[in-house]
């Protein structure tokens, strides 16, 4: 079976399922029994929802920022290691090699893995995200390889 | 010069090496040339600087140019069947060494090669500029040089962690990856495959067979004709995907997204009815030929060619 065909299958799950039975007696029930103390909740729940929004559209913000910061080419003749891309923004212990030629690189692929599994949390049954995040490792992977030539 | 090639060849497999120079030396020319057979593998090696690769219709590689400053030499072995061409780093050095970097001056490096000879080319931050080759094969590895290519060969194998990736021309397979860097097809044809993290893919081409695209967050343009029956598959995470086809075209098209928009002069987008979500399942044609597109959030448009 193709990834493209278990996608497939997949989103036919989506789809609505009638229940067996008639469910809405047993809701009716519950409903009425916790109505009181139902309305509280949501008021205490408000701010931490609000909270956890701000925190979440500011964590997109910077990983969207430091997508959108990729290394630009620069000749590295005579070149200061500290105006390299990404160098300042990501420690050098954990650049391979501990090169500062490969900081953008690894600022890049790490936004960009924390990106996609993010999305995967969204769309778990995203069979293409596994794909690109399974590339995206090996593109880091890759990185190492070139990383353990430096030094 | 032609009989010190000849005399090579015969002797077999030959080294010649330009012997170190003092550091802050001034750069030493390189004029070298090596019988080679019309088809031979020749395998290029560079740290910065540059590497120029013309062909013309001689069996031999005359090889020119700067020795950049702080290099141990220039390393030529072999002829015949294949040749090697090394700028050795400093002394004590790895190849791909920060401090070696640091402390060298760029090379300059022209080849004149065979035009069907198979080329390897390997750079740090050096420049790649290959010109009318036709071998049966080109691949090019680099970390922070741009790559141009201009020619016909079978095969392209290109690949980069941030320098831009120009192509104009690849006959049956053509094969790139890249990190950051942008990468820019014309004229290429059979098998297209390009990955990317962040860097953009523009393709745009006569006609070509299969075509596989992926990326984390670049945007994606593919402009060209597909087989008949040829296969199309292009995955993004949050880049937005634009591909152009053929009014006449004969394709079963799906293309989804699960926060994106989907943009379609083909069949009709339709929203899920339960949770986010939108998709394009229609056919051109007889459908013969197929094309699937899934995104996250980045936007898909579909327009007739």
């Amino acid at each position: 079976m193709t990834d493209f065909e278990i996608q497939r299958r997949l989103r036919d799950l989506r789809g609505p399922v009638e229940p067996s039975r008639d469910l809405w007696p047993g809701i009716a029930t519950r409903l009425t029994a916790a109505a009181a103390p139902a309305v509280a909740p949501p008021r205490r729940r408000l701010p931490l929802a609000l909270a956890a929004g701000v925190t979440l559209t500011a964590l997109a913000g910077v990983l969207a920022i430091a997508l959108q910061r990729q290394p630009v080419e620069r000749p590295l003749a005579g070149t200061d290691p500290a105006i390299l891309p990404g160098v300042g923004r990501v420690p050098l212990d954990q650049v391979p090699g501990g090169d500062p030629r490969l900081a953008g690189a690894t600022l890049v692929i790490d936004s960009a893995q924390a990106q996609l599994e993010a999305a995967l949390e969204q769309q778990p049954e995203a069979v293409f995200l596994v794909g690109l995040l399974n590339r995206t490792h090996a593109q880091r992977m890759k990185l190492e390889r070139i990383g353990a030539q430096a030094g | 010069m032609r009989t010190a090639a000849l005399a090579l060849s015969l002797t077999g497999a030959a080294l010649l090496t330009v012997p170190a120079a003092p550091a802050l030396a001034a750069a030493r020319p390189i004029d070298q040339t090596v019988a080679v057979d019309a088809d031979a593998r020749i395998d290029v090696s560079n740290i910065k600087g540059s590497v120029s690769v013309v062909v013309w219709d001689r069996d031999e590689v005359a090889i020119s140019g700067t020795l950049g400053d702080g290099s141990k030499g220039l390393t030529v072995e072999g002829g015949g069947s294949h040749l090697t061409v090394r700028v050795e780093p400093p002394e004590k050095s790895g190849w791909f060494s920060w401090g070696a970097d640091s402390r060298m001056g760029e090379t300059t490096l022209r080849l004149s090669v065979p035009r069907r000879a198979e080329l390897e080319i390997e750079v740090v931050s050096a420049s790649v500029d290959v010109d009318g080759s036709a071998g049966r094969r080109l691949s090019v590895e680099s970390v922070s040089g741009a790559l141009r290519l201009a020619g016909q060969p079978g095969e392209c194998d290109l690949s980069s962690v941030s320098g831009r990736i120009e192509v104009g021309g690849c006959r049956e397979r053509l094969d790139v990856e890249s990190v950051s860097g942008n990468v820019r097809v014309r004229d290429a044809g059979g098998a297209l495959e390009f990955e990317t993290v962040s860097g953009d893919i523009d393709v745009e081409t006569t006609r070509y067979r299969t075509l596989s695209a992926g990326t984390v967050s670049g945007t994606i343009a593919i402009r060209g004709e597909l087989d008949p029956d040829g296969r199309v598959e292009i995955e993004s995470m949050s880049g937005d995907v634009a591909l152009q086809i053929g009014a006449d075209a004969s394709v079963d098209l799906h293309a989804e997204t699960f926060s994106g928009r989907i943009r379609s002069d083909f069949g009709t987008v339709r929203s899920e009815d339960h949770g986010p979500g939108r998709s394009l399942d229609t056919k051109i044609g007889s459908g013969a030929a197929r094309v699937r597109i899934e995104t996250f959030s980045g936007g898909i448009a579909i327009t007739r060619r």
